[in-house]
């Protein structure tokens, strides 16, 4: 049990590094594009502004009843949204039941939220395979796949990175790289924050709870 | 510390054929044994697995492996009668970016644990010949290269649990 706690904060000191790191590039871009000169003040704010003209839920998809759906099918709705594949055995299971822990946890007020999943596998990833997976966490979250193409996309404009890697051995003799932070987007679809696989559910709740009822 | 340190070893010197006739039961009866009898010097805790969606869907297993022994052993090849293929996997994820690699090579340096856990090493159980059911259990087999067999019984939790059943 001793060893664990350095591996652990390491691993912590680890996360903050690349938190700082992903914050500073933002704030750097930001300032780059727009010429300004911010103040430190400014930093979380315009960081904010660059992440929310960079990262956009624009997509047409299929849903896991095989309803085709994009954007403003959810406008009014918090979006929380989490890209991956239902032949990954470790990070998805892990993130979609967080995301069903969080909607329990919102109680009355996870009305407002809409958990979607959207995978990188649509070769694999039919409708009918998204709601078998899905239902098994929680029915309220809608599983979305559709086109090679579409769920480009889709993931281009989210900014998330996804790769069809040649595995010896997997299922298909493939697996896939992914970004696996969950986005958070308000009702009126623009971007608010993203939480990473160190973030609690009670913490996520919290977050979320907080844009709804500030 | 040593005192407890000595009761424990004791203890678990005296465990062992307790275990042999607990393995023998679980066999028999289908109860749960949650740690692996001694097999040389390497034993397994805490075995658990993820319930299954589906039969076409690969499943993660996590184990915590100790060697008490003085030189390191090496993990050679894991057997299930649920799965047709067992490997050693490890999810990276680095910024924001998940990954999964087949570790090829696992070695458990003496006095020492190497921990399986959901975001970094777990078992994959490919190709199911059976869903895997949560709140059954089912039997691994684990081989090293010094140690030889070592046999656990596997509870099964939730699909997306974090760790082994209650």
């Amino acid at each position: 049990m001793d060893q664990d706690k350095p591996r652990s904060k390491l691993r912590t000191v680890r996360y903050a590094l690349w938190g700082l790191v992903i914050l500073a590039a933002a704030v750097s871009a930001y300032l780059a594009v727009s010429g300004n000169r911010q103040s430190a003040d400014d930093g979380a704010i315009s960081s904010k502004e660059a992440m929310r003209s960079s990262i956009k839920a624009d997509f047409e998809l299929v849903d896991h009843q095989g309803a085709l759906v994009t954007e403003e099918s959810y406008r009014g709705s918090y979006m929380l949204v989490f890209f991956g594949f239902t032949n990954c055995p470790d990070v998805c299971p892990t993130t979609l039941s967080k995301i069903a822990q969080v909607m329990t946890l919102l109680g009355t007020a996870a009305e407002k939220v809409k958990p979607l999943f959207i995978t990188v596998d649509p070769e694999r990833d039919t409708p009918e395979r998204m709601a078998e997976y899905v239902a098994a966490f929680d029915e309220r979250i809608v599983g979305l796949s559709g086109t090679p193409e579409q769920v480009k996309t889709a993931a281009d404009s989210f900014k998330i990175y996804f790769a069809k890697v040649d595995q010896d051995g997997a299922p298909d003799g493939y697996t896939m790289d992914h970004t696996a932070y969950t986005y958070l987007f308000n009702a009126a679809g623009e971007f608010e924050e993203f939480f990473s696989d160190h973030d609690e559910a009670t913490n996520i709740a919290a977050r979320i709870q907080g844009y709804i009822t500030p | 510390m040593t005192v407890l340190t000595v009761t424990k070893q004791t203890f678990r010197a005296s465990m062992s054929p307790v275990w042999a006739v607990a393995v023998l039961c679980s066999t028999a009866f289908g109860a749960v044994a949650n740690e692996s009898p001694p097999a040389g010097d390497v034993r397994i805790e805490m075995p658990w697995a993820r319930a299954s969606i589906g039969t076409g869907r690969p499943v993660a297993a996590f184990v915590t492996v100790i060697n008490d022994g003085n030189r390191a052993d090496r993990l050679v090849k894991i057997d299930t009668p649920v799965a047709a293929k067992a490997e050693v996997h490890e999810t990276t994820t680095e910024d924001g970016v998940s990954r999964m690699n087949r570790i090829e090579r696992l070695t458990i340096d003496p006095k020492n644990r190497v921990e399986f856990q959901p975001g970094s090493l777990h078992i994959m159980l490919f190709d199911l010949h059976m869903p895997i059911k949560d709140g059954e259990t089912f039997p691994l087999d684990m081989y090293f290269e010094r140690a030889g067999r070592v046999s656990v019984t596997v509870p099964v939790a939730g699909p997306g649990a974090s760790g082994p059943p209650p």
